[in-house]
Order: structure tokens, then sequence, then C-alpha cells
């Protein structure tokens, strides 16, 4: 039996019992009720987690393993970091012609998973795209929230804004607008304009001690969901519902989601439904990754729901006589067709059962849902606030418009949202790693000079939710868990370069970056761009 | 965390007593101390908890100013209605400070004992000129928040938001072991690397800091103080000014003390001069920005902080002499 904190239950007792592992799976029992954050870095069991295992079936008693500070970030794994050269073509209209990218990402000592994602989300015409791994002794590469991608971003929608300043009369917003053909994020970008105050007048470009300026990107995820997923719905003759799945719940609310998709389905309030996940000894679920554990739970939950009720609603058609297709569920009451009661309760329903209970397991429907979508789209714009004398930036407010299919608990997606813009303003401004070039050691393998967003520096976060039953599956609902990080450090880095009239290309934006940057425009031989153009 | 015993004297001569036994450290609220504990930087088998003593706790003022005991919370002193009259430099840099959890523990005198946050000084894996070894690996490592002047042995900069405010007071630091009192003026109280690499501040064993005097004849309510930091919530100074204007009411008595920059607090009479020479206008502040970076030897990865200097000064200037943001 192993508690473990995985975004992957049934991943990590695979891994538990491959060659490595050498733990037979059915004799191997992985429990994780709470991931307490997981953002990619426990996709896998890692060698922390198999040694452990190892650890107490060699020695035959309970062995806990845990990696401090310093461990996870010396030997767990980072999130790569990202080299990118980007050359854009676009004629006179605005229209992008091609593209060039290459590509240079760090896996550690491994390989894979270090390429940037630019590529997926505006009309580039021609690519040519080239990504290296160079392989480095600081540890390998994990999984980030959307690993490869606010990297991408932050070259991409640089390059983007640059593009746009090159063509006269064209705003970076319209230029965006001009190469995406997106209908929801066509949208989105008025939406993101109009709450930022894009239009407002304000002191940019470096000509106040206090600049201000604003900046735009958006986002494309994939997550609709896919196979692997059984829910099993128990409604017993005493009238509990539960519902059971084990996968876990990375924080995202997989737990109350899948409640309310049963419950729905069932015809009864949330309170009614008790949801039993994180454990392998139920149907199998899927890993929180990609953003795809909600589409891929919830529609095998409302199928397992939907014949769930249609057992029961035929046990009680057979008990009083009445026509099994003529009745429903709502309210926790069963009624008829055409909405009268029939004067019974769910309850009293469920005490007509002969059995103990009824169980209905279902996987994930297989079917094709076309012309409904894979792919949610998102728009970001940040306003910041650049100190000129000491370099320091300040995220004054984010606009995060998002969409994610059908939006099953509006609460837990806003809070992804909420999560992903700040760690996102975190990653544009603070996050790194400190290699000591002597020693090639991290130094800043703690949370002191390991530096992340704090509560006073966290900009107020409009989110825009967008309602869209587009989504490819019997629920209509794609995943938020990643999208909303994607963008957030190219907007930012965007808004610093309208603040200050010059472009930092390196994150984190930091003081001395921004200093540097001031002096270079400064200094007599650096003033090769337009006065009072957006950069 | 290697295991520890703790001391609880009740007596300044027995907390001194049990340090020239075997040299173990003491420990005010221990929000440095317990930190570089767990990280095996500093591995004691005893530490002598400061907090059973009577008479160094709280603020107090008498006809040479005003008292702070070594263990007053940096909050209470902030907040303290003494020191937001007579010496409001001191209280907001205080507020700057850490966090609110960590000024709700820490104490004044923890503040200005603290040692300083090289990351190769905090990192078990090196040793340098002021951990017991030799050299210094951040002058030719990674030296991006390491200091810009004084930095030839050692490149630390002074962690203490309340240093260069209480040097630029004239703070007086009481302290007092077995064999007696002495005094030290703040600018005399922090040690430089060249002094002795080794030592943070200048107490010898047995010694502790029992109190610091603001003195009343320093008072002045025409002041100044800027500093800027990555994150403005747990995180430290990257650069700091501290400006004081006529002292005591004294025309012409300046003080100009830069923080963060350097091993101890740097005290810059040549600004305080150009400061003297008259009005504070566009020009003077503009020579200002010129001088203040003169004597700086900058590192691979620390020229920025020259530039943030001039920003700096010219921000606490303009404050001192009740100018607007220009
Ligand atoms: C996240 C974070 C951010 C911070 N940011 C800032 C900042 O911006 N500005 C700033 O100034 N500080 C900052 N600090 C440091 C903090 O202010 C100090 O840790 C605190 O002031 C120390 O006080 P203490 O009472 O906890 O000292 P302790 O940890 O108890 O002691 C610190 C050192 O001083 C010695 N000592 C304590 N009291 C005495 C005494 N009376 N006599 C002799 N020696 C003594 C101890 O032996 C020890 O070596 C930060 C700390 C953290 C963790
Ligand atoms: S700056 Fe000082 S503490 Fe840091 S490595 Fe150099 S000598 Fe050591």
């Amino acid at each position: 039996m192993c508690w473990a904190s995985t975004q992957a239950t049934f991943g990590f007792r695979g891994e538990l019992s491959s060659s490595w592992g050498k733990v037979n799976a059915s004799e191997c029992r992985v429990l994780c009720e709470y991931v307490g954050g997981g953002f990619g870095s426990k996709f896998s069991a890692g060698r922390e987690g198999v040694i452990g295992a190892l650890l107490a079936k060699q020695a035959g008693v309970p062995v806990k393993m845990l990696l401090d500070r310093s461990g996870e970030q010396t030997s767990a794994g980072n999130r790569p970091d990202s080299l990118q050269k980007i050359r854009m073509g676009v004629n006179k209209d605005g229209i992008i012609q091609a593209v060039q990218i290459r590509s240079w990402g760090t896996p550690g000592t491994g390989t894979g998973g270090a390429g940037a994602h630019n590529d997926g989300i505006y009309k580039l015409g021609e690519v040519d795209k080239v990504e290296y791994g160079v392989r480095t002794n600081c540890g390998g590469a994990r999984a980030h929230r959307a690993p490869g991608w606010p990297q991408g971003s932050f070259a991409l929608e640089q390059m983007m804004d640059m593009a746009a300043a090159s063509i006269e009369g064209i705003d970076p917003i319209e230029f965006r607008k001009k190469n995406d053909d997106h209908p929801i994020r066509g949208a989105e970008y008025d939406i993101a304009r109009e709450r930022i105050g894009w239009d407002n007048d304000r002191i940019r470009g470096g000509a106040g001690s206090i600049c201000s300026g604003v900046g735009m990107a958006s986002n494309l995820w994939f997550s609709a969901g896919g196979g692997g997923a059984s829910a099993l719905v128990r409604i017993a003759k005493d009238g509990a519902v539960e519902i059971r799945n084990g996968a876990q719940d990375i924080g995202t609310g997989t737990r109350t989601v899948m409640g309310m998709v049963a419950a729905e389905e069932l015809g009864i309030p949330l309170e009614m439904v008790s949801t039993r996940i994180g454990d392998t000894n139920d149907p199998q679920g899927p890993m929180s990754g990609g953003s795809t554990t909600i589409g891929t739970l919830t529609p095998a939950a409302r199928l397992a729901a939907h014949y769930a009720k249609k057992e029961l609603l035929a046990v009680v058609a057979e008990r009083k006589g009445w026509d099994p297709t003529d009745l429903d569920i709502r309210a926790a009451r069963v009624i008829k067709n055409d909405g009268s009661d029939t004067g019974l309760s769910f309850q009293e329903a469920c005490a007509l059962m002969d059995d103990d209970a009824i169980e209905v397991l279902k996987a994930r429907p297989r079917r094709n849902y076309a012309g409904f979508s894979d792919t949610n789209a998102g728009v970001q714009a940040a306003e910041v606030e650049v100190d000129m004398d000491t370099g320091v930036v300040r995220v004054k407010k984010v606009v995060a418009v998002a969409d994610a299919g059908k939006l099953i608990n509006p609460l837990t997606a806003e809070s992804q949202v909420r999560g992903g813009v700040t760690q996102g303003v975190s990653y544009a401004l603070h996050e790194r790693r400190i290699m000591d070039r002597q020693k090639g050691r991290m130094l800043n393998d703690d949370l002191e000079n390991y530096k992340i967003l704090g509560s006073v520096d966290c900009p107020e976060i409009d989110v825009v939710l967008i309602d869209v039953y587009n989504g490819k599956s019997n629920t209509q609902v794609m995943g938020l868990g990643e999208p909303p990080i994607v963008a957030t450090a190219a907007a930012v880095a965007n808004a610093v370069a309208d603040a200050i009239g010059t472009r930092i290309f390196e994150i984190p934006i930091t003081p001395k970056k921004v200093l540097e940057a001031i002096a270079k425009k400064n200094a007599p031989a650096g003033g090769k761009t337009k006065k009072g153009a957006r950069l | 965390m290697k295991p520890f015993q703790v001391a609880l004297p009740s007596t300044i001569d027995q907390a001194s007593k049990l340090q020239l036994k075997d040299a173990s450290p003491f420990m005010a609220a221990g929000t440095d101390l317990l930190v570089r504990i767990k990280d095996y930087v500093t591995v004691p088998d005893m530490i002598i908890d400061l907090k059973r003593i009577d008479g160094i706790n709280g603020i107090t003022s008498d006809d040479r100013g005003v008292w702070l005991g070594a263990l007053t919370r940096m909050h209470d002193v902030a907040v303290s209605e003494k020191i937001q009259q007579g010496y409001p430099a001191l209280a907001e840099t205080i507020r700057n400070a850490a966090t609110p959890q960590i000024r709700n523990m820490a104490t004044i005198g923890g503040n200005i004992c603290q040692q300083p946050r090289c990351w190769y000084l905090r990192h078990e894996g090196y040793s340098c000129a002021k951990n017991g070894g030799s050299g210094c690996w951040a002058r030719d490592g990674e030296n991006e928040f390491h200091a810009i002047f004084g930095n030839k042995v050692c490149a630390v900069v002074q962690p203490s938001n309340a240093a260069p405010v209480l040097v630029a007071y004239g703070a007086v630091i009481e302290v007092q072991g077995s064999d007696g009192k002495r005094e030290i003026p703040a600018g005399e109280f922090f040690v430089t690397p060249e002094q002795d690499p080794r030592k943070d501040v200048d107490l010898t064993s047995g010694e502790l800091v029992t109190r610091i005097l603001l003195p009343a004849e320093n008072r002045t309510t025409r002041w100044g103080y800027s500093e800027a930091r990555e994150k403005q919530s747990f995180d430290w100074a990257l650069a700091s000014v501290t400006v004081l204007l006529d002292r005591g009411g004294r025309a012409g008595e300046h003080r100009v003390v830069l923080g963060a920059v350097s091993p101890v607090p740097l005290r810059r009479k040549d600004l305080e001069k150009i400061l003297a020479g008259g009005a504070v206008d566009g020009d003077r502040i503009s020579s200002l920005k010129k001088k203040v970076g003169e004597g700086a030897t900058p590192l691979s990865g620390n020229g920025y902080k020259v530039q943030m200097l001039q920003g700096l000064i010219g921000k606490a200037v303009r404050q001192a002499s009740g100018q607007k943001e220009g």
C-alpha cells in the first residue's frame, strides 16, 4: 500500500510494477486523496517514489520518503530553460508569411521535454522550426504547468509585438486578430482590450519616472480529454449515492465536479452524492496532466449516472406497474414526463429495490462528436508600472479571458485562472535557478532566493470566463489547469516594453535587467527605435 | 537539523558566562538563527535563549534620548510614537523589512546582529573567508545581490534594514558581557571584512547587545528614505539610501548613508558635503547622482546597483527636502 502525493495514482502503480520497481501491480494499491499541489512535478513516481516503495518492500516496514526543499529543487527535476531565436516575415498588410524558429532547451542529463511550443496559436504561414535539447548537469526536466508553452509564448508574443510595430498603423491587437482565425479568441481580444484600459492615456515609453504600459498575449490548449477512464455509480437501497473513480484530485476540484455531474444526471442535489477518488482499487482514471482530467472523467461519470438512474427507474416501473420511459427524477422526486409528481421521493424509490444496491460501471464513450472542439482559446492582457529609477516592475492588473467548454463549476474554474496568472507573473518577474558557474551547484535551492510572487505583489486579477458549449464529449467540458499560465509572462513582457520603451528578452524581468535595458537604450549608440513607437 | 539544547539564562551575566564557556550562539526570536540551524549553516550543540532576561525589552526614554531594548520586536519599534516622531526614517525602514510575520517576531537586537545572506555563506557546500576558509566565491561567481563597495575581501552586504538608519541617526549600541558595559557608536559597530572577515559586528565572546540609544540631539523631521527590492514582501533590499537633513536642527548637519551595497552601512561624507553646499535643486541632485557611484568596484553581476543608487538618492533627497517625486 502506498500513500503518494501524485498526479497519477495508476501511473504510480505502473511505475512500481515496472521492471525497475519490481512489485506486482495487483499486489500494489496506491492512495492519494489530496495531492496538495502538483503542477506537473508529480506526474511520475520519480526516483524518490520508487525508492521509498522498494525500501519498504525490502525492509518489511513502513517507510516515509520526503524531499525537503533542496531535494525537490536539485533532484526532482525542473521546468526547463529555453533559448529561442525567431524570425518572422510579414507582408505590408500585416499578414504573417513565414516564421523561422530555433529553440534550445535544457532537459538536464536526460532527453526530451525541453521544446518550446509557440507554433499553434497564430496562422504563421510557412514554419521552419527546429528544437534542440542541450544536456546540462543540472538535474532533469520535469513537467511544469503547460510544459514548454510559457517559454514558447514569451518569445513568440514579443515577436508578434515587434512585427506589429514594424507596420505603420497596426496596433498589436489588430495584428493578432489579422493572424488568428479562432472564433472565440476573436471575441476575447476585444474583452481584454476594454477591461485592461488598452486605449487609456498613460505615461509610457520611458517618458516619466514611473511609467505604465499594457501588453497582450494569447493561449491555446487541447483538453477535451480522452479514453482511459471509467466511473462507478452506486445507488444503495437506503438512498445513499456514491460515485467512484480511482484518479486523484490535483487541486482542481475533481471530486466536486464528479459529484456535480452525477447529481445533475440523477436529478438529486449534490449533497446526496458522495464521491470517492484517489484509490487504485477503484475504476481506472486518468493522470492529471494536460488539463484532461475533467474532460476524461466527467463523460464516464455522466454515462454511469445515466444508466444507474435508468436501472433505478426500471425497478420503480416494475414494482408500480408504470411505464419506465415515462419516468424521470428531478429535485430528488420521481416524476412523469409531463412533470407531474408520482408521489415517490428518490429515497422511497431506492427502497423498492430487491438488491442491496444498483452498481453501474461505464467507460468514457468513444464517440467522435463531430463539429465540437477540443481546443480552448484564451487571451490575457497585463498592465504594469515600472519605476524608471529603480527598475522595479509592479504588475498592477491582469485581465484573463478564458474559456473551457461548458463551465461545470465556475468557482473552481476561476480559481484555476487566478492560480495560473499568479504563477505566470511569478515566472515573469522572479523565478529562476541560480547555478554557481564555479562548482555548478544550485545556490538558491530554497524559497529565499528562489523567489516566488507573494501576496503583496500579486496584481488585481480580472477573470472573465466565457461559457461555450463546444467541448468534444457528452459533458462539453474542457480542462483549464494549464491554459491560464501560458500567456501571462509574455503579456507582462510586452507591457514592460510598452512602459519603458525597450524590450527585455530574458526572464525573469528583474530590476537589474530593467535598469540595464534602460541604460542601453539611453546610451548614445542605441537609439535605433523610432520615437514614440510602440515596441 | 542536528538536535541541540536550549539554555534559558535569566541574567546578562549568566548568558555571557554560558557563551564564554563553549561559544554557543545567543538567540533572540530565532528568525535568522533557527533557519541557519535547519540549513546546517550553523550547527550548535546548545543555543542561549535571551528571552528570560529582564531589562532588555521595551522602549524607554531619558535625557539622552530614546532607548530600544535589544529584545523589542521590530513591529513595536515601527509603531512606537517616540520613534515615529523623533526618528521616522527608522520606523519607515522597519516597515519595509521582511514580512509582517517576521516583524512581529524578530527583535531589533537580532536585526542588527543577523548574519549576512550571501548564498555561498549559507550553502553547506562552500567555505570562504567569512566562515573559516579563504577567498571569496562571490567575486568570481554569482554576485547579483552582492556589494559594490568595499568588496575586495568579502562582498556580502549588511542585510539589516535598520543598520544604515541607525548609523545616520548616530545611534549608540550598548553591549554588555560579564566584564561590564561598552557603548559603541553604530558607525563603528559593524565590522568591515578588512577589519575581520569572520565578524559582522563588534562583539567579543560573551558580549550581547542590551540596548540601542537614539540620541535626543539627532532628531530631525527632515528625512528621506528610499530603497528598492524585487518583491515588496519576503525579500531583502537591493539598495537603500537614508538622508537626514539638519540633524537636531543644526543647519548643514546632514547624513547620507547607503545600505545593502557594502559589507557595512556606508556613510558618504562626500555626498553630505554636496548637500551642505546649498539648496536642493535639480543641479544639486544631478551632482549627487553623478557622485554616488564614485569609489564603487562593481563585480560581474551587480553594476546595476550604481544606477539604482542614482535613482534612490534622488528620491530620498527630494523626500527629505519636501519635494514631490519628479
Ligand atoms: C524572508 C525574510 C525576509 C527578510 N527581510 C529582511 C529585510 O528586508 N530587512 C531586514 O532588515 N531583515 C530582513 N530579514 C531578517 C530578519 O529581520 C532577521 O531575521 C531578524 O531581524 C532577526 O531577529 P531575531 O530576533 O529573530 O534574531 P535571531 O535569529 O534570534 O538572531 C540573529 C543573530 O543575532 C544574534 N543575536 C540576537 N540577539 C542578540 C543580542 N541581543 N546580542 C547579541 N547577539 C544577538 C544571534 O546570535 C544570531 O546570530 C528577513 C528575514 C526573512 C526570513
Ligand atoms: S561574499 Fe563573503 S560570505 Fe560570500 S562568498 Fe565571498 S567571502 Fe564568502
